[in-house]
């Protein structure tokens, strides 16, 4: 385990079958994360980008085991979430939360507010009642919402204060690590600074371990110190923010970058966009699953996957990216 | 004369709870062949804008209350309801976020195609058929004549806007309305969709309406914007005019709020704060008054009037930035 690193996945995997036919057998397999290996220094945000149905998600939703990984470990301070049996799992849970996009399904609308934020305390017996109802105050207070609005039910609350009372959810049993799956996708733009604000100042507060996943590159690149780049399944370049973001090694990343709309007009350009669109998990590509949008594969890309590689013009040693030619191109 | 001229526009939903005026009061132009873009958070009357426009708001419990919509100088508003779909179709066509609504699912991309051309060009047949492969070409569909004899289910949301797209180029609209119609794509498939819609502008000479809430999207794409805040115009300009040198203060704060590459966590993002007023009961006076750091006295007695303070450059606000 890499020393002061708080979290570490090392080749997860997840597997779903595609059945068909009369008896459902199975026919296929999607391969949503496949041979996927990072780690979560303590304090820093790791922002997971990549289009929809790159198994972003599903690797989020893997490392907190909410779905059940097909093969690898999650090591939480060296405690193996992926295997641990459900008493462990219970007590691991703790440390690592999540926040989830759709402010609007993921509170249930027939309890209030103060109700579901204390659920995770009365789930997990922490403190006596008095403790427990000090505790969502002080949460509700964290979030910037006003601890009398307690009583409320969700549906008297916009999308913005929605998210702070999932966020205030998610931080009730003081977690190490949040796992937050596209948490300002939703709102608009002026609520979206809102909710950014509040994830930077609780993270500095709380000294709060991100693993931020979007597709949103701008929003990843305000809130990461490192970023992740996901192609369908599989990392394909992780790095540095500034790395990432000033010397992307992968031609995917670099399309996902060159795509974003500039907000300014004089620098309005005739873009060539990448070609195609994200082809079937079902069945990807053979070699390098981008090859076929690819504008520099050659014959060698349609062989072998690539591994993730030291990107050699760069000076963070700790970017690397998945692809023969990086050093070419 | 402009190819579309909004005045004073009025809609309004009847709920239980009241009467929302979901767009109150709205006036903005299109000149032939240019790129409109109007701009606006959920609820800011956007859509229900260019669906008056398109006289396609359901009634009830909805209502066009007021205001003129002239299309070639003719008002639409007071025409026979069974013209309207004579100007849809031929000299207007509309695509929205989820093409799947506008897409029939138990009909072949072909037969839909088809009819189209049937019924704007009396054209069938073999005709048709290379005409379809051809505009399906234009639009970066490969295998055109397989995709023909494909369901709307079998393809991808991007496939399926493009498909989209070449129905409106089929038609040769001299307007497109295009809500949100990159907002459910991935951001690779969005660059190749509006790259799509610039050149139907110059190749077709078709002006474009693209609602949307993204500032990048505005800025790569459009000739000219208009800004929306809760059922009003409150600024709009020529797109260099905009960015430049905004002058109603919503417009600056939503400039000031996109996450512009370099930016990182060490600085907090502007915001706005506070929400969006009811349209139920909208406050007396500017509806940003309360959200606004500049606000006096006089921003919650009257309701600013959109002005042009310079020329081509209108605003709504008692007290406006300098601009520039």
């Amino acid at each position: 385990m890499t020393e002061m690193s708080l979290m570490e996945v090392r080749n997860l995997r997840k597997h779903y079958p595609v059945r068909g036919g009369i008896f459902g057998r199975q026919r296929d397999t999607v391969k949503a994360v496949e041979d996927v290996s990072f780690h979560l220094r303590s304090g820093e945000t790791l922002g997971l980008v990549g289009e929809s149905g790159c198994g972003k998600s599903t690797l989020g939703r893997t490392v907190m085991r909410l779905e059940e990984p097909t093969d690898g470990d999650v090591l939480f301070e060296g405690q193996d979430l992926a295997h641990a049996s459900a008493t462990e799992l219970f007590a691991l849970r703790r440390n690592v939360q999540m926040i989830f996009q759709d402010p609007y399904s993921s509170l249930n609308p027939r309890i209030t507010i103060g109700e579901a934020i204390r659920e995770p305390l009365d789930i997990h017996r922490l403190g006596t009642t008095a403790e427990r109802r000090d505790r969502v105050d002080e949460l509700l207070s964290a979030v910037g919402l006003s601890p009398t609005v307690q009583n409320r039910y969700p549906h008297e609350f916009s999308g913005g204060q929605r998210q702070r009372v999932g966020v205030a959810r998610s931080l009730a049993l003081r977690p190490r690590v949040v796992i937050a799956d596209e948490p300002v996708s939703a709102l608009d733009v002026s609520v979206q600074g809102q909710v950014l604000n509040l994830l930077v100042e609780l993270q500095q507060e709380m000294g709060l371990t991100y693993l931020f996943i979007s597709h949103d590159l701008s929003v990843v690149e305000y809130l990461s110190e490192r970023v992740a780049v996901m192609y369908l399944g599989r990392i394909v370049e992780i790095g540095s923010r500034e790395s990432i973001y000033a010397a992307p090694a992968h031609p995917y990343s670099r399309a996902l970058l060159e795509s974003v709309p500039i907000a300014d007009p004089r620098r309005r350009r005739d873009r060539v966009p990448v070609l195609g669109e994200t082809p079937s998990a079902v069945n990807p590509p053979s070699g390098c699953a981008f090859h076929p949008r690819c504008p520099f594969a050659v014959d060698a890309c349609r062989q072998a996957v690539p591994k993730l590689e030291p990107a050699g013009h760069s000076t963070d040693t700790d970017h690397m990216a998945a692809c023969i030619r990086q050093g070419e191109i | 004369m402009p190819l579309l001229e909004v005045e004073d526009l009025r809609t309004e939903f009847h709920t239980e709870d009241g009467v929302v005026r979901a767009v109150d009061g709205v006036s903005f132009q299109v000149d032939s062949g240019k790129i409109l873009g109007i701009v606006g958070e959920s609820g800011c009357g956007k859509s229900v804008s260019a669906m008056s426009v398109m006289r396609l708001i359901p009634d009830p419990p909805g209502r066009i209350a007021g205001g003129r919509v002239l299309w070639k100088g003719q008002d639409l508003l007071s025409i026979d309801a069974d013209e309207m779909p004579q100007i849809r179709g031929r000299e207007m066509a509309m695509i929205f976020q989820d093409p799947m609504t506008s897409l029939n699912p138990v009909f072949t991309i072909g037969r839909q195609l088809g009819e189209v051309l049937d019924k704007r060009f009396g054209l069938c047949g073999e005709a048709a058929d290379e005409r379809m492969i051809e505009v399906l070409g234009h639009v970066g569909i490969a295998d055109a004549d397989q995709r023909l004899a494909q369901y709307p289910h079998e393809l991808s949301g991007g496939m399926k806007q493009r498909i989209m797209i070449a129905m409106a180029l089929l038609c040769k609209p001299d307007l497109l309305i295009a809500d949100e119609p990159t907002t459910a794509l991935d951001v690779t498939v969005q660059a190749q969709i509006l790259q799509l819609m610039k050149q139907l502008q110059k190749d077709s000479g078709t002006a474009i309406i693209l609602i949307t809430h993204d500032m990048g999207v505005v800025a790569e794409t459009c000739d000219d914007v208009v800004v929306m805040y809760a059922g009003k115009v409150v600024e709009s300009c020529g797109v260099f005019g905009l960015f430049a040198g905004p002058r109603h203060p919503y417009t600056r704060g939503l400039l000031d709020s996109i996450l512009q590459s370099g930016r990182s966590k060490d600085e907090p993002v502007p915001t706005i704060e506070g929400v969006v007023p009811s349209l139920l009961d909208p406050p007396t006076g500017c509806r940003f008054a309360d959200r606004c750091a500049r606000v006096e006295t006089q921003c919650r007695q009257q309701d600013p009037p959109l002005l042009e303070l310079e020329e081509g450059h209108r605003v709504a606000c008692h007290i406006p930035l300098d601009g520039v």
